[in-house]
Formats: structure tokens, sequence, C-alpha cells
């Protein structure tokens, strides 16, 4: 920690990464045994941009967005890695070894850095007013006086986009629709105008139109207070609308890491591949939807090859079941984790 | 808010009304009436009747009239005078004849004070452990609260009594029985008499609050780790609130609300459930009353406590309503 100052001077403040996220692990002791929900996964989000993380259901990216607000659910530990968030004045944490619950990581969440969630049925608590909830964080972190509070509660949902904010203010979750919740969350998330936001499928629980709406919100928001987004979607259309780079997550492991061109211009990893493939597109005639073989397996006890080897549809027998590929750089700013594009074995762990 | 309350207080009229012809039904299932048995009971007893004063009684209950007239005459005999008949005697030879109101009224206050002391006492108790075995799933000190918790809901409550005196008595030399000492016994109600009363009182509130407790334990535990999972709680979480002020605000309030609609039940579980109890530690409460007044078929006096409780229990679960009512938002329709 003594050099982190020193490091930060070295670099351009631009490309400076608000987060750092260095050989992240988080594990889940279960009866089963341990379930590896993040195994070694790296990731630098800079200031202003919008990092998309990408893949199945299962695969380890919301684990990954909960870590680094130290929100992992119990059993689930981080064993292993840096979470090194750089504060406003610059100097940095690890996030990964300070106390959970302690006050270094609560005055940074929801103040430094906020979240929004996927279920924005049950993200608010049903029996206290929208006002109490919304002004409960900025009261915490920004202003101990009620009434600015309240005036900062309303300026967000008004920027929200929520007609007769004074009314709703008094309103309870329940007179709010699924898009109208989620766009409070977003007016919460946003009150102490937040370094880094973390968005964890935040319109996959709404319907189309508003999916649209919420995804617009998000991007203007961005634009207009200059954070860093963290975008969690199994959904590509979101990704290539919105994301300046994307990680495509596999089995709890980053798979393929680039810019959005590179991904959807150039996609290397077999299965980002399978993932495009499977992505209908207007004008473009098909009988039937691709679908990507096989299911993702559960990650316990898995045996030492790569993780997509049994759906791959270009596995090299004796190799790819034998062994684990890394992580390279196989062009500037486009990682790949597959032999077909490097023989470069994973170090053992 | 005022809008219901007003509107429930309107649905209790006719639900009380409801009650007391169901009571009044009662009282007069079994055959012959309350006069009758008087005089049978006079008869037997060698003793003269007093012809002016059966005319007196027959005019006033409405004898011998049409079971609705009855009816009418003992609801306003009730709520003019206060009076709800008479006793047969049943419940020992002091209360014959004597008035049912007065009986109750003797009885109702120390009911209330040992079901409301022990609702008090398990609460204060249940909670806080109910929270900290939520909160410490699994911990040692869950599984030994799960352990007392059971112990107490398996131990019969007359049995738990009869030990608890046995252990008093062995120990102090000093017999548990009844709530008031002999001096206090049959004086006016005064603030030497509560004193008195709260020096005797813990025996059978740590009878009854055992098993209500180990139960609240049970529930508290189980509506807070149904909360604690939910996403709201990670929410408040995530904005940066501390441990102890998220878990306060969010997950137990509103744990507490299926235990805030139970307060209706309070007063007839608690009757029922001290019957024996009271029985067995000679307390002067209306279990013991109830009992003997149904098995000797004292139907005036069986029927007004079954009335009474029954519009306790209707004014207790209005008072939970209306407590729910300004606890959880969802309730209230605007």
């Amino acid at each position: 920690m003594m050099d982190a100052p020193q490091r930060t001077d070295q670099m351009t403040a631009a490309a400076a990464p608000v987060i750092d996220v260095q050989d992240l692990s988080v594990q889940f002791t279960l009866d089963e045994g341990t379930l590896k929900a993040v195994d070694h996964v790296s990731f630098a989000i800079e200031e202003g941009q919008i990092f998309g993380l990408i893949g199945e259901s299962g695969c380890g990216k919301t684990v990954t967005a909960q870590s680094l607000m130290r929100l992992v659910p119990t059993p689930g530990q981080i064993i292993n890695g840096q979470i090194n968030y750089r504060r406003e004045k610059g100097d940095l944490i690890d996030l990964a070894a300070v106390d959970g619950v302690g006050p270094a990581v609560r005055s940074i969440r929801g103040n430094e850095i906020a979240m929004i969630f996927q279920e924005p049925m049950s993200s608010l608590s049903p029996i206290h007013s929208i006002g109490n909830q919304l002004m409960e964080a900025i009261l915490l972190h920004i202003t101990r006086s009620k009434r600015e509070a309240y005036k900062i509660a309303l300026d967000m949902l008004d920027l929200v986009g929520i007609a007769n904010p004074a009314r709703r203010m008094e309103e309870y979750p329940h007179h709010f629709s699924g898009g109208m919740r989620q766009r409070v969350m977003i007016a919460m998330a946003l009150s102490c105008r937040p370094r880094l936001l973390i968005a964890d499928e935040p319109t996959t629980a709404l319907d189309v139109t508003v999916q649209a709406q919420i995804l617009d919100l998000i991007a203007r928001a961005q634009s207009q207070f200059q954070m860093a987004v963290l975008y969690i979607t199994h959904d590509l259309g979101i990704i290539a609308e919105i994301c300046d780079k994307v990680a495509v997550m596999y089995l709890g492991k980053i798979v393929e890491q680039g810019s959005v061109r590179d991904i959807f211009h150039n996609p290397m990893h077999p299965y980002t591949r399978r993932l495009l493939a499977s992505t209908p597109r207007i004008g473009q005639h098909a009988e039937r939807l691709q679908s990507i073989e096989g299911t993702v397996p559960i990650p316990i006890g898995l045996p030492h090859a790569c993780g997509f080897c049994s759906r791959c549809p270009d596995r090299v027998a004796g190799l790819c079941d034998a062994a684990v590929p890394a992580l390279v750089e196989v062009e500037s700013n486009h990682s790949v984790r597959c032999f077909l594009h490097s023989e470069r074995e994973e170090a053992a762990s | 808010m005022l809008s219901i309350i007003v509107r429930r207080i309107f649905i209790l009229i006719p639900m009380l009304i409801l009650l007391s012809m169901i009571s009044f039904v009662i009282i007069q299932l079994p055959p012959g009436d309350y006069l009758s048995t008087y005089v049978l009971r006079l008869e037997s007893q060698g003793l003269v009747v007093d012809e002016a004063e059966i005319a007196r009684l027959e005019q006033r209950y409405g004898l011998g009239k049409p079971l609705y007239t009855q009816y009418f005459r003992w609801m306003r005999n009730f709520i003019v005078h206060g009076d709800l008949g008479r006793s047969f005697g049943s419940y020992g030879s002091s209360y014959e004849n004597k008035p049912v109101s007065d009986i109750i009224m003797e009885r109702l206050p120390a009911t209330m004070i040992i079901s409301i002391v022990s609702t008090i006492v398990v609460w204060a108790v249940a909670i806080p452990i109910g929270i900290y075995s939520a909160t410490h799933q699994y911990s040692l000190m869950d599984y030994l609260s799960i352990f007392i918790g059971f112990i107490g809901l398996a131990i019969p409550n007359f049995l738990f009594a009869i030990i608890i005196m046995w252990i008093v008595f062995a120990q102090t030399g000093h017999a548990v029985t009844g709530l008031f000492s002999l001096e206090f016994k049959h004086a006016p109600w005064s603030i030497a008499k509560v004193i008195d009363m709260l020096k005797n009182v813990w025996v059978p509130v740590l009878v009854l609050a055992t098993a209500g407790t180990a139960g609240l334990i049970r529930v508290m535990r189980a509506n807070l780790l149904d909360e604690l999972n939910k996403q709201y709680v990670v929410t408040a979480r995530a904005k940066g609130l501390s441990e102890r002020r998220l878990l306060w605000k969010y997950p137990v309030r509103i744990a507490f609300n299926p235990i805030f609609s139970t307060i209706g039940w309070l007063l007839p579980a608690m009757v029922g459930g001290e019957a024996l109890v009271s029985i067995i530690l000679n307390l002067q409460t209306i279990g013991p009353v109830l009992l003997t007044a149904v098995l000797r078929q004292d139907m005036y006096l069986a029927g007004s406590i079954i009335m009474i409780l029954s519009a306790l229990t209707l004014i207790g679960t209005l008072i939970s309503d209306i407590a729910l009512v300004w606890l959880d938002p969802r309730i209230r329709y605007d």
C-alpha cells in the first residue's frame, strides 16, 4: 500500500482505473462441496467508462458485483485477490481486505459505489415511504439536515423522470410499478453522486418498453455525472448499445475481454461466438434460434480442464480436457482464454 | 386511517350483538330456567320460598315470556343496571345467588393483570432471544435457545406450577397459593394490595410465560429468518447503513407485524391456559369459575363469562387490527 500513490501518479489521469480487481476468487462452502463462484477474475474500470460483464445465469457475474461492495451473501467468502478502489482524493483502498461490515466499507457503500439490483419489486422495504428510503443514504453520507436531504431526494426523483415527486415521496412502494420502482432505485443509487455505479441486470425483470427507458436513463445519468459503470447483463444487445468494454464470464472465469468492437466484430472464444450466434437479428432469416448445446456445469469439484470444453464444438481432444487455458492478451486490449489462440496454461493455484 | 378505525368500530357493534345472542342461547340451552332451579334448590333444603321475591325476579328477567323478550330483558338489565343474572352458587356456596356481574368484576382484574404481565414478560424475553437466534443462526446460543424453548413447550403448565410450588415451599417454607397474602385477600383494591399482589404474581406469570416464551421465540426467529435474506435488506446494506441500524429498521420491524396481529387472541388463550394453573395455585381468576360453572350448568354465570371474554377478544382484535394498519402501509386502503 505504501507505493500506491506513486503508482497512480505514473498513470495518466484519464486512464487511471476507478476500480482495479486483481485475481479475485469467491467461494461458497456448501454441504455439497466448495463452489467456486468467482475464480481468479481480474478487470479494471476506468473513470467514466461503462464496463459490461456478460454471461449466462450462474456464471458468477452477480457474485463478482456483490464482492465489489462486500455484499456477498453467507456462506460466500473472498478467498483470494484484491479489489483496489481509488478514492476521490486518489488514495487506494483494497476492499477485499477490509472488514466486510466495518466503517471503511460502509463509508464507500452507497456513497462512492452504489448499486442497482435486479428485482425492483423486492428491493424496497414495503413499509417505509419512498422518501424515507431515498433520504436515508443522503442523510448518512452527505448532510445531516433533513431539509437539505429532502431537497436532494426531490431533485433525484425529478432527474429519473418521476412526475409529481413531492407527492411520490410520501407514497409507499406498492403504489409504484416495477419500472417506477427501478427509477426510484436509480435515484437512490445516484443520490450521493457515486464514482462507480454497479447495475446488476437492472432491466431483466422489466418489460421491453420499460427496459429501453431504464437503459436510456442509466446512460444519460452516466454521461451527466461522468461516473464509471459496471453493467451486468446477459443481453448482448444492451452491451452493444451502451458499453465501452466487455468481459465475458463463464463458470466463474473471464473467458474473453476486450472493447465492444473487438468482441462483436472479432469474437475469439468459442463461447463468445456461440453467444453472438444465438442472438436473433432483424432481417436475418433463421429457421430456429441458435442455442448453445448442453448446460453450464455447477462449479463444484470441476475437473482440471477448460470449463467450456464439454459444450465446445471446436475442442481439441487431449488438450482442452486436460489443461486449463490462461487468459492471454492476443491482440492489443483483447484477451481470450482458449487453446485455439494461445497454448499458455493457467498457472496452478 | 381514521376512516378504517371508524369503519371497524361500526363492524364491531353488530358483532357484539350477535355475540350476546349466542351467549344467551347457551344460557337457555339446559332444560328449565334459572328460577325453577332456584326454587327447586330452596325447597330441597326445606326452606320457605318467598312468593314476592319469585314474582319480582320473574318480572325482572321476563321468565315465562317468549325467548326474545327474555333476551331483551337480559340485555336491558345488563346495559341499564349492569345486571347479568345471578349465579346458582356452583362455585362455592358464598356465590349462591350472587349477581354474575359481581363475580366477574371481582375476578376479571386479576385475570387481566396476570394475562398482561405474562404477555409483557413473554415479549420482553422472547423477542430479543428470537432476534439473536435468527441473526446468529446455527450458533451455540441459537441451539441452546431452541433446546430450552422446546423444553418450555413440552412441559405442561400445571406440572410446571406444581414443581415451582414444591421448590418454593422446600426452599422457603412459604406456600405459594393465591394471588394475595391472607391479610389482603378480602381487602378492597389499594396500592398496598397491588404491591402485595406483585409479590405473589410472579409464580403464575413465570408458569404461564414459559410456554408462551418458547413459542414466541420460534415465531420471531422464523419470521426474521424469512426477512433477513430479502432484497430490501441488501439494498439497505448497500446504502452503507450499519448492521445494527438496518436490522432494527427493516427486517425486525417487518417480522413484528404477524406478532402484533395476535394481540387479540391473548386473553382467551390465557383464560383457557390459566384455568388449570389457577386451580393448582388457587388464583382468584376467571378460568376456574368458568370451568365449574360449565360443569354445574350455572348458565347465567357461564354464558356471561363467555360473552365478556368473547367481547374482550373482539376488542383485542380491533386493537391489533388498528396497530397493524398503523404499522403496515400496505393494509391502508386509500
